[in-house]
């Protein structure tokens, strides 16, 4: 222990992954878990730089080389402690964040030894402590009696409501799903984030005495104006849902499905949600094309060759080097067996009155746009269709602001957010005061870890604007 | 040049190869150039230059207590804007003709010296011939660096080794003044009847130093101090033996000093890097910090080292059957300890060697092995 050449003596080793044509017959998680002698000995292997790069670069700022020491030293359940201290969902960030390019992507040993295994050792800290029988400690928390109702149990809502709670704030969560967590819950896949460790998490809120009321639809089940009149705050983390469109030809034909209603449709069938057994989309035996570079691509990817498609191609517009999405999940998708078109361009979903392929051109990068990123520009005379069965189009999301947010006062920018800047009295406050508002409803479509972050932080905007 | 500003630059592990003696990280991870050091410095120094000149000075020094060039800014917070700079800005009532910093050329030490010069002058004749000689002063603690002058005119003439086989011998007694026996060449033996101040050893680079109580004194001289704080620092060779306690930090940087102690206080043997170390009795914490070469041994009677040592270092026990280098090596040094002091703790220990050499602790660098261990100690006695 505490060796100061850790680092060198032992490599980089992640907890063992199953073999590809083991987990995708399957629909659990593709990591091992470590045993505490190896997440000791690879935290070991922290520097403990003096100025932290992982800690900076992650959105919540984790303690990270502080929890490394305290695992490396096998105190398990302080390392809990601290990891709770910044982060509302340490064991879903530890499994659904894209750590190559937060912590470990900044981490100093990143640069030819092999980063520190920073987010299975903080799924190991919170999975083992919980299986010991920790729990957040709030024996010393004061009560204030005030009442804030959070709308939308995703992981802005629930960040804010883990904040309220250790506050002394009574909380309520109202989610229009059956169970919490959002697009962890319906959206992430299981092989990336199994469904009992959110039910597991809905536990420990409930247990820290945070109510939630799910299968209730704000607008429809019970009115804004009830919750807004019974509470001395609201905080709307209600995410962005409306899925960005190809705008092309024959994106209105059967057979074509935006992403999320793929995945959703996956998960309510997998756990028994779904109202009509019609609602679930199958890829069985289907050549299916994904449309897309993201994780959101990389996960139907992933699903539609669980669900025992006959092929599964990934088209993206630029080349392997600028796609958006998380490496790790690549070469997962990869190793399972997608095949990769990088440079293509969908210009039509071709087929008469369902799909029967995809015309995509050949592109290539021109030059850098405002944000950094090359614009890919079709070379001409290069069209192509790949035959397709069924195409996924997962560009991305918009947001979708419901109807009633007119009639409370709460402003939107030109893009459909709600305006809720974090710089400013009561952070996360929008032009309703008593409403504060945070997670992608706010910033447009972004990492579960920044939804975290900003349900925290307008948790603090409502602790200060009810001064308490 | 490669720095990520690790502030890891005292663990000797830096990541980036820049300050670390470790040859994989130097070798295949530094990705600086020569050139750029060169250009680092020269820029530093070419924006001094600018930065003076725009100040409309021509020195360092002729800045000095000039706050009447700074000028406040207002400060980005609530908390800036309330920060209270006046004793920052403040000339401190010194008036501008008078002078900013310390013009004297020195400071005149209050030790003369006289003494050291007696020695020098009672003892040339011996040094200069490679004559050898006994001599006999008293030292009180006002005489400070005795030794550091015979050291210097041995040096001078014969080198750091060259009078080992014919030394002078001083014998003294007293409570000798800070840095006994600083930088001490071989061929320079002093035996020291009573104790010293802080220092003792300091720099050593051979000879011997041999310190014992006054003849019936009726204190344990294991339970009494009989030389100061940080004694051997950085010593590079030679022999000290102490009969009683040292200070604090004792052996600090030592790097091929022989020494026996009959205990030390905290910190002891921090940053040695070669040499040996024998300590017949207690330690304070913090033993062997950032140690990484030489090795020690301690004699732990009470059962109490296993918390006092830093664990930057691996202990081991002496007494197991393939330990015998080790326990044939602290008998001897033992020996020799209790022939030069007479100390009534040496003997006990060597009386009752079966029984006292397993309370022994081996004290050893986590990097160094056993092996190694005992080809240092070699080199050591040779």
């Amino acid at each position: 222990m505490a060796n100061n050449f850790q680092f060198i003596d032992v490599p980089r080793i992640d907890p063992v992954k199953k073999p590809a044509d083991e987990r995708i017959k399957e629909y659990r998680e593709i990591y091992g878990q470590f045993s505490k002698e190896s997440a000791a000995q690879q935290s070991d292997r922290c520097l403990a730089c003096g100025n932290p790069y992982c800690e900076w670069k992650c959105p919540v700022h984790n303690y990270i080389p502080n929890w490394l020491k305290l695992v490396a030293e096998g105190n398990i359940l302080e390392a809990a402690e601290l990891s709770h201290r910044t982060n509302s969902l340490p064991e879903i960030c530890g499994r659904v964040c894209p750590q190559d390019r937060l912590c470990e992507g900044s981490c100093t040993l990143n640069d030819g030894f092999g980063a520190v295994t920073i987010g299975a050792v903080e799924r190991f800290i919170s999975d083992t402590a919980f299986a010991q029988g920790w729990r957040p400690d709030l024996s010393s928390v004061e009560r204030t009696g005030k009442k804030v109702a959070v709308i939308g149990a995703g992981p802005a809502g629930l960040g804010c409501a883990d904040v309220l709670a250790r506050n002394g704030v009574d909380v309520t969560v109202y989610e229009k799903q059956p169970e919490i967590g959002g697009l962890l819950m319906f959206g992430i896949p299981e092989f990336k984030l199994e469904k009992e460790v959110v039910k597991n998490r809905r536990k420990i809120f409930e247990d820290m005495g945070i109510l939630f009321k799910t299968g209730v639809e704000v607008g429809k089940d019970i009115a804004f104006q009830d919750i807004i009149d019974d509470y001395d705050a609201v905080f709307l983390g209600m995410g962005t849902y409306t899925y960005m469109q190809a705008g092309i030809p024959g994106e209105d034909l059967p057979g074509v499905y935006a992403a999320l209603d793929f995945l959703i449709s996956n998960v309510n069938h997998c756990w028994k949600y779904e109202k009509d057994p019609a609602d679930y989309i199958s890829m069985e035996g289907k050549r299916v094309v994904v449309l897309g570079g993201g994780d959101t691509a990389m996960d139907c990817n992933r699903t539609s060759i669980r669900q025992g498609a006959a092929s599964v191609t990934c088209a993206y517009r630029r080349d392997e080097e600028n796609m958006p999405g998380s490496k790790r999940e690549v070469a997962n998708a990869k190793e399972e067996g997608v095949k990769f078109l990088w440079n293509r361009q969908p210009v039509e979903v071709v087929g008469d009155d369902k799909v029967e392929g995809i015309k995509v051109v050949t592109t290539q990068l021109g030059e850098p746009d405002e944000r950094g990123r090359c614009r890919p520009e079709p070379i001409e005379g290069s069209e192509e269709v790949i035959p397709a069965d069924a195409v996924i189009i997962a560009f991305g999301f918009r947001p979708s602001p419901a109807d009633w947010f007119k009639d409370f006062g709460i402003e939107l920018d030109e893009r459909g957010r709600v305006k809720a800047p974090a710089a400013q009295e009561n952070k996360y406050q929008t032009s309703n005061e008593k409403i504060f508002a945070g997670g992608d409803m706010v910033r447009g479509s972004d990492l579960v870890v920044t939804a975290v972050f900003e349900g925290r932080e307008a948790a603090e905007g409502i602790l200060d604007y009810l001064n308490v | 040049m490669g720095c990520k500003y690790l502030r890891i630059c005292h663990l000797n592990n830096c990541a980036t190869g820049v300050a670390t003696q470790n040859n994989i990280l130097r070798m295949q991870h530094y990705k600086g150039e020569v050139q750029w050091v060169i250009n680092y410095f020269r820029f530093i120094a070419q924006q001094v230059r600018e930065l003076l000149a725009q100040l409309g000075c021509r020195n360092l020094t002729d800045l000095i207590g000039r706050t009447d060039l700074l000028s406040r800014i207002n400060g980005y917070t609530r908390k800036q804007q309330n920060l209270d700079m006046t004793a920052i800005l403040s000339d401190g009532g010194v008036a501008a003709d008078k002078p900013r910093y310390c013009t004297q050329p020195k400071n005149e030490p209050f030790d003369k010296g006289e003494l050291a010069e007696q020695m020098v002058r009672d003892a040339l004749p011996a040094i200069e011939n490679k004559s050898g000689g006994e001599f006999s002063y008293t030292v009180q603690n006002t005489n400070r660096s005795i030794g550091a002058r015979l050291s210097g005119e041995i040096g001078l003439r014969h080198g750091d080794t060259g009078m080992e086989s014919d030394p002078i011998v001083v014998r003294l007694t007293g409570t000798a003044g800070q840095s006994f026996g600083v930088w001490n060449a071989g061929g320079l033996h002093m035996y020291l009847e009573g104790d010293a101040n802080d220092y003792v050893g300091k720099g050593m680079a051979g000879g011997k130093l041999v310190l014992y109580p006054p003849s019936g004194s009726n204190f344990k001289s294991h339970e009494t101090a009989i030389i100061g704080n940080t004694c051997l620092y950085g010593a590079t060779g030679g022999k000290l033996f102490a009969a009683g306690m040292a200070g604090e930090r004792f052996a600090v940087r030592n790097s091929g000093c022989t020494t026996v102690v009959e205990g030390v206080g905290d910190h002891g043997c921090e940053y040695m890097t070669g040499g040996v170390v024998a300590v017949l009795g207690s330690t304070g914490v913090n033993f062997g910090a950032g140690m990484t070469g030489g090795f020690a041994y301690v004699y732990d009677e009470q059962n109490t080292f296993g918390d006092n040592y830093n664990h930057d270092v691996e202990i081991v026990r002496i007494a197991p059957e393939h330990m015998e280098a080790h326990r044939v090596y602290l008998r001897e040094l033992i020996e020799e300890f209790v022939r030069e002091t007479g100390s009534e703790r040496g003997k006990y220990l060597l009386e009752n060697f079966v029984d006292t050499v397993g309370k022994f602790w081996l004290i050893k660098p986590k990097a160094a092995t056993l092996e190694s261990l005992i080809q240092d100690m070699h080199r050591t006695a040779a």
